[in-house]
């Protein structure tokens, strides 16, 4: 934890630097987690990393430190994913239609599945299963409401089981033009 | 429709997150440190480039480097022909207080830098926060952040506290993170890569990047050397530099390692393997092996599984953060582990007094103690928001709230701020 190295009331800048950079590696795996691409990821992180320093005098409380970061870092990852929901994607993972049904071919069919929700739902989802964050750490990350982070949450994993259903039904069209 | 029931959709969301690789990102924290040391939002900066942008960017960069110079009379609002009034300009990348860089011989091209969109933050009321750096001689130096709107202004203050006058020594055009003194000047990270160094007269020298050093040069610290001076952390030589400004030296370091810190002998130095410093997070927080080697006698002995960091200590080679606490260097190199608080700075670098902090928690004003080590007696307490503590001897110096506070015995001096 940075509580453990940078002490409270001593927020200089030697130390809001030295806590960003300790950030970063847990920073890049949330990102990854809510973007689920380790290259949007890390544009993700440095463009966090680059807020919370021009913000640095926001942060009044160090034991408060993780979760201000993480809070700008969701921000920027809702605002990635709010423009890939705008633009086509540009990188898909194809279907698999080997007949491989190991691990892999399931990640790639739950990963297609969550990038079909809309981009609250899939930052929500990360937060939830990724972060493992209870619903109100959720709803201070995101700053909503703690009832509208579990609807959205619960909508969330209907749209994703609906998502999913579509993605078998995809890949069993695959296989059967294949035969 | 829903062949997947809740509780196994959960566990297998939870699979997924658990297992998904981030890959390896080798370079995000040197871009994003960087990214901080030199372009905090207020300047244009490729360390602020998304890695996709990056490449087309470049060929943006060139265009924009050709238009500058095309264009070069109507961005300084002069008349002047176009060509060598792109390469006259001084090296100016600090502005000195009424006294000009005293390296003339490494111009640099003024290009023009685009500066960022509208301004969100515009309404923002003009704002200085400051923070104590060190002593130079009898001054407490300060650094002193203005924030205008969306822009920061650095300026670098001292004061003499017996005098109580406020100076300002330079006014910073970089935008720098970390400042070192040793006591007479002080030196940081210039925005073209090299190393500016203001000496005790004030006067500025800009010491070049070495050819070939990598792009984060400088950017990992610039530790005070045994007897002033500085070292570059993660220099693949030795890079010394002059307390002065006047040089940097360049001594060969054995192959495969890298610089970390000196030691209280000007002799021998702390090197890791130059896979430690390259490692994700190298030189920022990471474990590293840790070898003490002789400067004279080339002997390079490990010291330590692994280090974090490595700071001064008053009675021997250095001190040494591990996992588990904190490890004493002797000057053979053996390594014995002592109690030490995480925080240095709340100790005077002779370790005879301590500041005492009650609540470490707290950010807000406090009563705090200035104790003797050896006894515990309290010498003096007073009211204050602790901020980073500077010390000259056994008197402490700190920014709290609008003051300067000067801690030397049981005598409390309070300075206003500028």
């Amino acid at each position: 934890m940075l509580d453990m190295t940078i002490e409270a009331g001593a927020q200089t800048d030697h130390d809001v630097r030295a806590l960003l950079l300790a950030r970063l590696p847990d920073a890049h795996k949330l990102a990854n987690w809510i973007l689920h691409d380790p290259v949007a990821a890390e544009d993700a992180v440095q463009e966090a990393a680059l807020l919370a320093w021009d913000r640095r005098r926001s942060l009044r409380d160090v034991a408060s430190a993780d979760a201000w970061f993480d809070r700008i870092l969701v921000n920027v990852c809702r605002g990635e994913l709010r423009r890939r929901s705008r633009r086509p994607a540009i990188t898909e993972i194809e279907p698999t239609t080997d007949g491989t049904h190991g691990s892999l071919a399931d990640r790639d069919e739950l990963t297609r599945a969550i990038r079909r929700l809309v981009p609250d739902e899939q930052l929500l989802l990360a937060l939830r299963f990724g972060r493992d964050l209870t619903v109100p750490a959720i709803a201070a990350a995101t700053r909503m409401r703690e009832g509208t982070v579990k609807s959205r949450l619960h909508s969330a994993l209907e749209h994703l089981r609906a998502a999913l259903e579509a993605e078998r039904r995809a890949e069993r069209r695959a296989e059967e033009s294949m035969r | 429709m829903n062949d997947v029931n809740q509780p196994d959709l959960e566990l297998r969301l939870r699979d997924h997150y658990r297992t998904l690789d981030a890959g390896s990102s080798h370079d995000l924290a040197a871009r994003v440190a960087e990214g901080l040391n030199r372009a905090p939002g207020r300047r244009w900066s490729p360390f602020r480039m998304p890695r996709r942008t990056a490449a087309a960017a470049a060929i943006g960069v060139a265009a924009l480097a050709v238009l500058a110079v095309l264009t070069a009379p109507l961005w300084f609002g002069q008349a002047t022909p176009v060509g060598p009034a792109a390469s006259s300009s001084p090296t100016a990348t600090l502005v000195a207080s009424g006294s000009p860089s005293s390296s003339p011989s490494f111009p640099l091209a003024e290009t023009p830098t685009p500066t960022p969109g509208p301004a969100k933050c515009a309404s923002d009321q003009p704002t200085t926060y400051y923070s104590a750096v060190g002593w130079r001689g009898t001054r407490v130096v300060v650094l002193a952040d203005h924030f205008v709107g969306c822009d920061l202004h650095q300026e670098i203050l001292s004061v003499d506290p017996a005098v109580g006058q406020w100076r300002s020594d330079s006014v910073l055009s970089d935008i720098v993170v970390t400042l070192s003194t040793d006591g007479s000047s002080i030196a940081m990270p210039s925005n073209d890569g090299g190393i500016l160094v203001i000496d005790a007269s004030d006067k500025q020298h800009h010491i070049p990047q070495p050819g070939g050093a990598p792009q984060d040069f400088a950017a990992y610290g610039l530790p005070v050397l045994q007897g002033g001076g500085y070292l570059v952390t993660g220099g693949q030589k030795l890079y010394r530099v002059a307390s002065d400004g006047s040089r940097m030296t360049a001594d060969p370091l054995p192959a495969g390692y890298v610089a970390v810190a000196p030691t209280s002998d000007p002799d021998l130095f702390i090197l890791t393997r130059t896979e430690d410093a390259q490692q994700a997070y190298g030189l920022v927080g990471t474990d590293f092996r840790p070898y003490l080697w002789n400067l004279r006698t080339g002997v390079l002995k490990q010291v330590a599984s692994a280090a974090t960091t490595v700071e001064k200590s008053p009675n021997s080679l250095a001190y040494l953060s591990v996992g588990t606490g904190w490890l004493s260097l002797a000057a053979d190199g053996s390594a014995t582990p002592i109690t030490r608080s995480a925080w240095g700075d709340r100790i005077s670098p002779d370790g005879s007094r301590n500041i005492y902090v009650p609540d470490l928690s707290s950010a807000g004003v406090q009563t705090v103690e200035l104790r003797e080590t050896a006894t515990g007696r309290v010498l003096a307490k007073l009211q204050v928001a602790l901020g980073p503590v500077v010390w000259k001897g056994d008197v402490a110096a700190m920014v709290s709230g609008t003051d300067l506070v000067i801690l030397d015995g049981s005598t409390v001096t309070r300075v206003p701020l500028p």
